[in-house]
């Protein structure tokens, strides 16, 4: 596939020619928060930070979502007409979140309609990351600050231009529109090459995790999860923030006749969740919620999507406001299951 | 695109109350388009749902062979519950489904099957029997067994039906309360001790278990006494559920989802799950 040349100056018209056939959505930043929107005309993304506070999922899965509309005339679908959405600016963790949570709203019985219908015809350009943050472990779960998963176009930043390299077909083809794109020259590449090795080497060496989903199903019942949740509030801070969570309710509200039914983000650290008619919880403890939360990343959707559920963008890391740290958690539970022999 | 969340309307086509204490109700329910009718399996569930209100999950109580209505045992615990209960004939709701898998009958053909309940878990079990029964289907199984138990007799679902299919020779059915009362003429005890009374064989026999937690624990040790394997005991489980279709996250016992890998699962299966059911 060609490779092309964006000369950061000219952005702006870059962005306005995606614009003519998608709702362009990129990160911005907005009272102090970093998120992803749909950029005003003329409006410039926010580039001088890695990944946004928020995670990229509401892009296609909106926090709140009115679904179903009910009226007089019957009950009508409320979904998305806008036109497709480009993503512009995503990082490569995030865009392989897309594909994780992707796996579970279209599978082979069921497609999620609202997600499916945000997703049609979309177009997702990804910016590689030349320095990774320390809290980022994306090398940990197969991930890498240039991997390509998730991205219909990856962009190396060299400075003064990003190289783009198309990686779906359908990248291609809208690269191959867009007017007045330079071709990249075999010297352009080389030099993204360089910065993306430069980039990985940067990255500490991941710990092997081969062993990780093995140690979790041996460990399910050892105290060992009582001393890595003991501090955690269950404030949730880690799942909404994370790209790869994907819960949600689902409520009515009516008045006088009318009524919407809406889709809210939700999170499996609250005791609300699971709480049954009869006043059981099959999880009632805060333990069992946070077990919950990494024994699906780590070891259910291994068996589910056959690899690991996080991405390792790092979120979870440094929004949490007790410092608990997913990689602490991940060494420390394959070195109780190798101390205490039971891992498989 | 199919859009899985929206309801299909249906109409109320008939209620009556269930139980003396009033917190049961079976409602049964027709398309209000008959093209949108749809085939399902004994111990599969819908979504009942009722605009502004909510929806929830509800175990299809009627089957697959009695044409022309869904039916539905709705127990009175909540917002949406309450709502359904104040359903009149003749009112629409909406439904999505049918959801979930079903009971094994393709494992069990030619077998013989032991059902066991309690309290108003016999609504898709309740499905199976009929379905088992059916003309078209009894000479593929081999004898049926129906245990079934409730608090006192008040609290017996379906009992005309039950006490009809008492008087039948195609089915053994054995009908208890928890203690005796004035009138009430058949067993007495709780389900796992009359299991235990009646023991089974467990000669190329399947069990159906479907109860209360606390029946089916107590159940459970009966039944593997009678010498019936993990892999020949099935229930259906139940959770918080939302979407039904493995999308929302809520009702998963480990790698499974309850609505979509589920409800119905086998001991053996259960076994290797690492929650609590
Ligand atoms: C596969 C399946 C089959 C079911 N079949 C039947 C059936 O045939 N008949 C029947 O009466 N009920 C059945 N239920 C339970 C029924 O779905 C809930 O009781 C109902 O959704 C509660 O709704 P509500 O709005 O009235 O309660 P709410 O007002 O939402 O809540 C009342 C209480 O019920 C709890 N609750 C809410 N939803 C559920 C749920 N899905 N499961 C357990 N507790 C819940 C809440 O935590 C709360 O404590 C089934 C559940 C499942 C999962
Ligand atoms: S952010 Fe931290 S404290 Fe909050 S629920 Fe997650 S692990 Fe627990
Ligand atoms: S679990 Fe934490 S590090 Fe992993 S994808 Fe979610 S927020 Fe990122
Ligand atoms: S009810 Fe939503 S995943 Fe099962």
């Amino acid at each position: 596939m060609n490779k092309y040349k964006l000369q950061k100056d000219k952005l702006q018209n870059f962005l306005e020619q995606l614009a003519e056939r998608f709702a362009v959505y990129a990160p911005v930043e907005k009272n102090g928060i970093t998120s992803f929107a749909e950029l005003e005309p003329g409006q410039l993304p926010a580039l001088d930070f890695l990944r946004t506070q928020k995670p990229p999922k509401d892009i296609f899965y909106p926090q709140t979502e009115v679904i179903l509309k009910f009226d007089e005339d019957g009950t009508k679908s409320t979904e998305y007409t806008g036109k497709p959405i480009a993503v512009f600016g995503v990082r490569p963790c995030d865009a392989k979140g897309f594909v994780i949570v992707e796996r579970v709203f279209v599978d082979k019985k069921y497609e999620d309609f609202y997600w499916a219908i945000r997703r049609k015809d979309s177009l997702v350009i990804s910016i590689g990351c030349n320095e990774p943050l320390r809290s980022c472990f994306c090398n940990w779960v197969g991930g890498g600050p240039f991997d390509t998963t998730g991205s219909d176009v990856l962009a190396t930043d060299t400075g003064t231009e990003y190289i783009l390299q198309p990686v779906s077909e359908f990248g291609e083809r809208v690269m191959a529109e867009i007017e007045k794109l330079e071709k990249a020259t075999e010297k352009d590449i080389d030099k993204a090459k360089a910065l993306q090795t430069k980039a990985l080497a940067s990255m500490p060496e991941p710990p092997a995790l081969d062993s990780l989903k093995s140690s979790l199903d041996a460990l399910f019942d050892d105290p060992f999860w009582d001393e890595v949740t003991a501090k955690c509030l269950g404030c949730a801070a880690c799942t909404f923030s994370c790209p790869t969570c994907y819960c949600f309710d689902i409520q009515d509200e009516s008045r006088r006749g009318k009524g919407v039914r809406i889709r809210i983000w939700d999170t499996c650290q609250f005791p609300l969740f699971t709480k049954e008619g009869s006043g059981h919880n099959p999880r009632k403890s805060q333990m069992s919620r946070l077990r919950q939360r990494y024994m699906h990343k780590f070891s259910y959707m291994v068996e589910t999507q056959g690899e690991f559920g996080c991405v390792g963008c790092g979120r979870c890391v440094s929004s949490c406001p007790v410092n608990i740290d997913v990689r602490e958690f991940i060494v420390e539970a394959i070195a109780t299951a190798r101390d205490k022999g039971v891992e498989a | 695109m199919k859009n899985i969340y929206m309801p299909i309307p249906v109409r109320v086509k008939s209620i009556r109350s269930e139980s003396d204490d009033r917190t049961l109700r079976t409602f049964d329910l027709e398309f209000v388009h008959e093209d949108d009718a749809f085939d399902y399996m004994p111990g599969q569930f819908c979504q009942l749902s009722i605009p502004g209100v909510g929806e929830g999950p509800f175990g299809i109580a009627s089957s697959p062979t009695e044409k022309g209505f869904l039916r539905f045992t709705v127990n009175r615990v909540g917002v949406l519950t309450t709502a359904l209960h104040y359903l009149r004939e003749g009112d629409e709701i909406g439904i999505r489904g049918p959801l979930g898998n079903y009971y094994p009958v393709d494992e069990f053909r030619g077998k013989n099957v032991v059902i066991v309940s309690g309290g108003f878990a016999l609504t898709t079990l309740r499905s199976l029997t009929v379905y088992l029964r059916d003309p078209a289907n009894r000479g593929d199984f081999g004898d049926i067994t129906l245990i079934y138990g409730a608090r006192r007799p008040g609290l017996m679902i379906y009992r005309d039906e039950l006490e009809v299919w008492e008087k039948e020779d195609d089915i053994a059915v054995y009908l208890t309360i928890d203690q005796a009362v004035e009138g009430w003429d058949k067993m007495v005890g709780f389900v796992p001790t009359v299991t235990k009374e009646i023991s089974p064989s467990s000669k190329d026999a399947w069990v159906m278990l479907c109860g209360p937690p606390i029946m089916i624990k107590y159940t459970l040790p009966t039944l593997a006494e009678l010498g019936f394997p993990p892999e020949r005991i099935y229930t259906s489980l139940e959770r918080r559920m939302k979407c039904g279709i493995g999308k929302c996250g809520r009702c998963n016992i480990g790698s499974k989802y309850i609505c979509l890998d589920g409800p119905v699962f086998s001991f053996a299966e259960i076994e290797k799950i690492p929650e609590e059911i």
